[in-house]
């Protein structure tokens, strides 16, 4: 049997794609298993020479010690946190999104741009403004203010997320419930909010991944335990009082990041048809 | 009382003027369409009219009210969109009900008014269904449902059968035809079919680039339309059109060719014209009496009648013959023609009246 030059050229062309992509994903693989194997082995081998993928003594110590009441405080507020800025970041950004999409005004066009530019400032910079703000309205060391903090630095990129969305749904809906006699606001309430479910869950999740992760607002805006968000947390109870519990500590990343991962496990075709719903027209 | 009525409604996207100051009085509980090719304006109109778009100028009065300022929630019109434009996420029973949930009507109330909806378009088994899962016929039908769940004033409908298939499309008419006399209601209804016009309209008003070129009943148009755009948008087959001159005594049309014809009425002598004649109007004939000789090009036979191409001296002509007519392409025939019928047409395209010495 014999294949035409192009297609073998696109087989070739198939070929290096898919090579590029593996290698991509190995390499953002490694810290992350490395952090596995760390997670099971005994504190003495973490800096054994050579190192060892799979360790010599399997143990599952390090878990366990996690099991904690300082744990579950921790969990807890940054499930609170991290839920509360998606809500937040979502639904402000969806109505600023569909503001600017729907409603045409002058400026509209600047003002993506300005939500864009604002991804470029430095996150230090932005945590001093914040720090003082927070002050000022006695919000330090609450929830509130870590929900607003993450939703300072999310909401831009749910914005333009929604936009995208909003853009592409076709308005004679909307223009139908108008003449069903819906006002506007019951019309973004109870048509394009429903609608934009995709979008809406794509734009929460990633806000709650950012929330989750995040950790100089979590060290900065809080100073007690019972308000620190985990990765704050992780990092002074190690840093601080079990210092260099390096196993453990990995042990406790992975137990942290299973919540996203369960997240995108379940919403990974939400998620994808939110992200990719302005891209793919018609 | 809800009759419509638009004064010099004009209509500017940017610096392009869409719509040219359109002035129209639509009587109460009077079924008028729209018609016109794609991009005349028809939809930009309609949308005016309920309230969707601002207009740049006139004003728009239902019921002898003014509603320029009114939102559609107050004008008390429905409207039916080519898209259907359900709400995705509602099913069939919720698609109904929204308009009167949104009106704050008593809950024993909406569910009277949504079956009784229903069931007048055979909806009732399928209240439960979300639209996806619907055929385009079903959707169609739950698009005007929702207009006539509650009672409005005015139905304004934007093409509401484009996007169904011919069969479903004809059997609508005759619905969308029916439920209008149900009602009582005036209705407004947007189509760049003239056959859709032609059959459900009341009164026709041909738009076109904007403006309104004529107004009248169905058959008016067709006898006496008053452009020869309107002469070729009305009535399928198309009207035979013809340019060449008239005579001095504006009794005989000649073309460039050097034929002519006899008209058999006067009109005012004029360099430039065009002639119209409707396939109907037209009979093939193999006698001596017949005004036109030609080549038969294609016979078309579509079961109730039969298209026959000829080639004349005039130019291309289609003639509509009976049944199961024994024209054969490449045979030499008369066709003769319908004088009283004759349609003639100023250099500007405008109708010319004959009699006039
Ligand atoms: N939102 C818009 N912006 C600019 N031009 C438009 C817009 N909507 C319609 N038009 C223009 O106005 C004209 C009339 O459009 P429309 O009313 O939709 O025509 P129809 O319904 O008769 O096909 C068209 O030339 C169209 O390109
Ligand atoms: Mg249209």
């Amino acid at each position: 049997m014999s294949v035409s030059a192009p297609i073998l050229r696109r087989r070739a062309n198939q070929a290096a794609l898919y090579l590029s992509v593996c290698t991509l994903v190995l390499i953002m693989l490694i810290p992350i298993g490395w952090m596995l194997s760390t997670s099971f082995k005994p504190l003495r081998d973490v800096f054994q020479t050579p190192p060892q993928w799979i360790p010599d003594e399997i143990t599952f110590k390090n878990y366990v010690a996690q099991f904690n009441e300082v744990l579950g405080t921790l969990m807890l507020n940054s499930m609170i946190v991290a839920v509360g800025a998606a809500v937040l970041a979502t639904f402000v950004g969806a109505m600023t999104a569909y503001g600017i999409s729907r409603f045409r005004f002058k400026g509209g066009a600047l003002l993506m741009l300005f939500f864009m530019g604002s991804l470029a400032f430095p996150v230090p910079l932005l945590m001093i403004s914040l720090y003082s703000l927070f002050v000022k309205l006695g919000l330090l060391n609450t929830y509130a203010a870590l929900i607003l903090g993450h939703t300072a630095v999310t909401i831009p990129v749910s914005i333009w997320l929604l936009k995208n969305f909003f853009d592409q749904l076709p308005r004679e809906v909307e223009e139908a419930a108008y003449v069903d006699g819906a006002s506007p606001l019951k019309v973004f309430l109870f048509v394009v909010l429903p609608m934009a479910r995709p979008a809406l869950a794509a734009s929460a999740i990633f806000v709650f991944v950012v929330s989750w992760n995040e950790l100089l607002f979590g060290l900065t805006f809080t100073s007690t335990t019972d308000m620190r968000p985990l990765p704050a947390g992780i990092t002074l109870v190690f840093l601080q009082e079990f210092e260099g519990a390096w196993s453990e500590m990995m042990a406790l990343a992975v137990m942290v990041s299973i919540p996203v991962l369960i997240l995108f496990f379940f919403f990974q075709k939400t998620f994808l048809r939110g992200v990719t719903a302005g891209a793919v027209k018609g | 009382m809800a009759n419509v009525q638009t004064r010099n409604i004009k209509k500017k996207y940017g610096s392009v003027e869409v719509l040219h100051g359109i002035d129209l009085e639509i009587e109460d509980k009077e079924f008028v369409a729209l018609v016109g090719p794609s991009g005349c304006g028809k939809s930009t109109l309609l949308r005016i009219i309920a309230g969707l778009e601002e207009h740049s100028g006139g004003d728009v009065l239902i019921g002898g009210e003014t509603v320029s300022d009114l939102t559609p929630k107050d004008r008390d019109i429905a409207m039916v969109f080519q898209s259907y434009a359900l709400y995705p996420h509602k099913n069939v029973y919720e698609n109904l009900a929204f308009t009167l949930r949104m009106r704050n009507t008593p809950k024993g109330e909406i569910d009277t008014k949504v079956r009784a909806a229903a069931e007048a378009l055979n909806l009732t088994d399928y209240l439960d269904r979300a639209p996806a899962q619907l055929s385009g016929g079903q959707r169609q039908r739950v698009a005007m449902g929702r207009a006539l769940v509650r009672k409005p004033k005015v139905f304004l409908f934007d093409e509401p059968l484009s996007n169904l298939d011919a069969k479903l499309r004809v059997e609508m008419r005759t619905e969308i035809r029916r439920l209008h006399q149900d009602l009582n209601a005036t209705s407004i209804y947007v189509t760049h079919d003239q056959v859709e016009a032609m059959t459900m309209a009341d009164r026709i008003v041909v738009l076109h680039d904007g403006d309104i070129i004529q107004v009248g009943k169905p058959m008016e148009l067709y006898d006496a339309p008053a452009t020869t755009f309107v002469a070729s948008f009305i009535g399928s087959p198309q009207m035979n059109l013809f340019e060449g001159n008239l005579d001095a005594a504006g009794g005989h049309f000649h073309v460039s060719t050097g034929s002519s014809i006899r008209l058999g009425k006067q009109y005012r002598s004029e360099a430039s014209v065009t002639l119209g004649i409707r396939p109907d109007d037209l009979e093939l004939d193999a006698s001596d009496a017949a005004d036109i000789q030609g080549k038969i090009r294609v016979v078309e036979h579509t079961g109730g009648e039969t298209l026959v191409f000829v080639d004349t001296p005039f130019g291309p002509l289609c003639v509509r013959a009976p049944a199961r007519s024994q024209a054969r392409v490449g045979d030499i025939t008369g066709v003769k023609i319908d004088r009283e019928r004759l349609h003639m047409f100023d250099a500007s395209g405008l109708r010319m009246s004959a009699g006039g010495a």
